[in-house]
């Protein structure tokens, strides 16, 4: 790993996200939900609480379309265009492009989902707890990102992928609205998703078992980092 | 480092190809064993150049610079890369600029590569005059860095443009290019048309029409605007016969139509080129001994 290569793909990737109109826009999107959200208050307790699920959904928004499909794009548009052919010269340098471009969107995520929670200020928001679930469920949508980025040919093709994975793992507490028998099979199945153990921990009733599931989740997609990188090593 | 040739014409050879730091090679090789060439040479470890140009279109040039410094880790400065390949625009972004423009990005990062093998493919097709003037500039810096530069082109004149000290790769493996052979031939003025061969067909070309020859694998070739067609003499023989019509041997392996030169261009000390006036500008290499008794020439034309 070189630090000075990670920085000039940082410095590069952060004017490029600046200038797609794709990427730039994700950022606001959740930004422009909060403010909804806080206006309507939808689904507001007497105290002017704001229900879980609703702070469990945008922290989805944000991991799916800036987190995830932001880095996805962007490995995307350089497989697409082939940019990265004069650079990639030893192996250990597609970590480095990753690194670059994992800080940018990191960089993304953390300013869109500041700015989103600072609008609704819940209580209780900013707790140990609450932002180590929020790094895993963050890493788990980074490492999915990473892995179908380095799988797909092009930006087309990431539409694909930016709207199931949306639906599924970033949407999860919505299943509520589809499903309304609380013991149904799938509201279980989706109780271990991992938007779900984000939302338990910030509801404030969760042991160890959410941030095992958690990091189980991470571990998964960590696995599809690593399948990618080879199927990507025996293409080349 | 060493390329060995039978990786690129698939024929069996012990030749290699030997890339020396500091040293320049400019060799000719068919258009359709390039994409072998890059393919073989990238895989070698050598940073290849091939026409395509491939940036990020959403930025502008100084990013660029700066981006591939810092990824490189190189000393050199971007002003100065700014001001040596005479950017003006550096706020544009890429999409936005012509292709001669983004071309001398490909020079600049050939300067900042880490890499001590550069190879460029067909650096001359497509691009301007200004261009080259830098490209020559670029091969300095190059050889001041104490790396290797390989141009590949697929035109004989072209390989000229970088060095009068040209390689061809054909079948036969790597050679040097030299002198077309002399040999006697019967030499005939006051003639209007030359006799060609196009296939099957005899075709007799008018001289005036003719822009220049070339020889190349002990074959004359006549240039006629977009036309190329063998001619049954060699070059020696052509020169004899065509020196009347106000014809010069400007290169041991071309001769030109005078009244058909538009201008000279000197690329750096030693190598020069004519420019035909056609469409495409060809580019005619013009030996070094040979720099002043053209222009006299032209002049008394």
């Amino acid at each position: 790993m070189n630090m000075t290569r990670a920085m000039a793909i940082f410095e590069k990737d952060l004017k490029e996200f600046m200038k797609n109109m794709m990427l730039f826009t994700s950022v606001l999107i959740p930004i422009l939900m909060a403010v909804f959200f806080s206006r309507v208050g939808i689904g507001a307790g007497a105290e002017g609480e704001m229900p879980p699920e609703i702070l469990g959904i945008l922290a989805g928004v944000v991991f799916s379309a800036v987190l995830f499909s932001g880095i996805m794009t962007m490995i995307a548009e350089e497989n697409e265009k082939d940019t990265l052919r004069g650079l990639l010269q030893s192996p250990a340098t597609i970590i480095d492009i990753i690194l670059g471009k994992s800080m940018v969107v990191i960089l993304m995520t953390v300013i869109s989902l500041v700015a989103s929670i600072v609008i609704i200020s819940p209580e209780n928001y900013w707790t140990l707890e609450n932002i180590i679930s929020l790094v895993l469920a963050g890493m788990f949508f980074l490492n999915m990102g990473i892995g179908l980025g380095l799988v797909v040919k092009s930006v087309a093709t990431t539409s694909v992928y930016i709207i199931p994975i949306m639906f599924i793992f970033g949407f999860t507490p919505y299943i509520e609205m589809l499903i309304t028998d609380p013991d149904s099979i799938g509201i279980k199945i989706a109780e271990y998703f991992p938007i779900y153990q984000h939302m338990f921990v910030l509801e404030g009733n969760a042991g160890a078992v959410e941030f095992i599931v958690l990091a189980a989740w991470v571990a998964v997609s960590f696995l599809l980092v690593l399948w990618a990188f080879n199927k990507r090593k025996n293409d080349e | 480092m060493e390329i060995e040739v039978k990786n690129l014409t698939g024929l069996r050879s012990d030749e290699k190809i030997k890339m020396t730091a500091g040293e320049v090679l400019a060799v000719q090789i068919p258009y359709e064993r390039l994409e072998v060439f890059a393919e073989t040479l990238q895989n070698a470890g050598v940073h290849v150049f091939s026409g395509s140009l491939l940036y990020y279109k959403r930025m502008n040039l100084k990013v660029h610079i700066e981006y591939l410094r810092k990824w490189y880790n190189s000393p050199l400065k971007t002003d100065d890369l700014v001001r040596q390949f005479n950017i003006t625009d550096v706020s544009t972004r890429l999409s936005k600029l012509s292709r001669a423009e983004i071309q001398k990005l490909t020079y600049i990062h050939a300067l900042l590569s880490n890499n001590k093998h550069i190879v460029f493919i067909d650096p001359f097709i497509n691009t301007v005059n200004d261009n080259i003037h830098l490209f020559h500039k670029m091969k300095e810096q190059l050889v001041n860095q104490g790396k290797s530069l390989f141009v590949a082109a697929s035109r004989l004149e072209d390989a000229f443009i970088v060095q009068p000290d040209v390689m061809k790769l054909t079948e036969q493996g790597l050679q040097v290019v030299e002198t077309a052979d002399n040999t006697e031939e019967d030499s005939i003025s006051n003639v209007s048309k030359i006799k060609v061969k196009a296939n099957d067909k005899t075709i007799f070309v008018t001289i005036e029409d003719i822009e220049y020859l070339e020889s190349q694998d002990g074959k004359t070739y006549i240039n006629l605007g977009s036309e190329k067609f063998v001619m049954e003499s060699t070059l020696q023989g052509a020169e004899e016969q065509l020196e009347a019509h106000g014809f010069y041997r400007c290169h041991r392996s071309y001769i030109v139509n005078l009244h058909k030169v538009k201008e000279i261009i000197t690329w750096s000390k030693n190598t020069y080129s004519v420019i035909i006036s056609n469409p495409e500008k060809a580019k005619i290499p013009l030996s070094r001994a040979k720099f002043n008794e053209i222009q006299e020439k032209l002049v008394k034309l």
